[in-house]
């Protein structure tokens, strides 16, 4: 049976160990379970790997976690069997998908993932969801 | 993106999802479907679920921040910041 999938914003993930708020973990982590479970499936943007890595680069330098943890943290989501969109647009296409939406280009990259596939998308940073409002993109909610 | 006449894309249709990352087909000159390549992760239940109590148990320590959050820190490597 298929399962119901959602594309994620890597912010929203990390959140499970470098919590914003004690409910931006809680959902990080309900959404983990659910795709642990099987009953939700994740779909990223190659830049997603890249900004798990660099974040958690900042969090060790800042001496948030420590380097062990990040490598397992990085392994654990590696495990959680994600599926990652091979697209990769042209800049001119970014551009112009940061100039029509009003978006950041980085941010560009989930939400037309997300309008493409028809997805949803879990995110809790604030220019992320009101370029998804924009484009009629549902937002996902624990 | 290329594009590829259905009769064309059948042919090769493995060459091109391991090699195109996305590619459009059209039928008489006429653009009919885009294929988008996933990497599809292969899903161990099992494996899921040790992955998600370990990234629990590392989470469990971290203070909640509002500067120092995983939000915050994205949105700054994105912003270059």
């Amino acid at each position: 049976m298929a399962r119901d999938r959602v594309v994620i914003d890597s912010g929203f993930i990390l959140e499970a160990i470098l919590p914003t708020t004690a409910d931006s973990r809680d959902d990080a982590l309900a959404l983990i379970d659910a795709i642990a479970a099987g009953e939700l499936k994740g779909v990223v943007p190659w830049i997603f790997h890249c900004e798990l890595a660099a974040v958690c680069a900042k969090a060790t330098r800042s001496r948030r976690i420590t380097k062990e943890e990040a490598a397992d943290f990085l392994d654990s989501v590696q495990d959680l069997g994600l599926d990652l969109d091979m697209q990769i647009d042209p800049p001119s296409i970014l551009f112009a998908n940061a100039m029509r939406t009003g978006a950041q280009a980085y941010d560009t990259i989930y939400l037309m993932l997300a309008a493409s596939m028809d997805l949803p998308l879990a995110t809790i940073d604030r220019g992320m969801r009101t370029g998804a409002r924009s484009m009629k993109i549902p937002l996902y909610e624990a | 993106m290329s594009n590829y006449p259905i009769t064309e894309a059948r042919r090769k249709l493995s060459h091109l999802v391991d090699s195109e990352q996305s590619f459009t087909l059209s039928r008489r000159g006429h653009l009919v479907a885009q294929v988008r390549v996933f990497a599809v992760a292969e899903f161990d239940q099992d494996k899921a679920q040790k992955a998600a109590a370990r990234i629990a148990r590392i989470g469990a320590h971290v203070k909640p921040s509002k500067a120092r959050g995983a939000t915050s820190l994205v949105r700054a490597v994105r912003d270059g910041a």
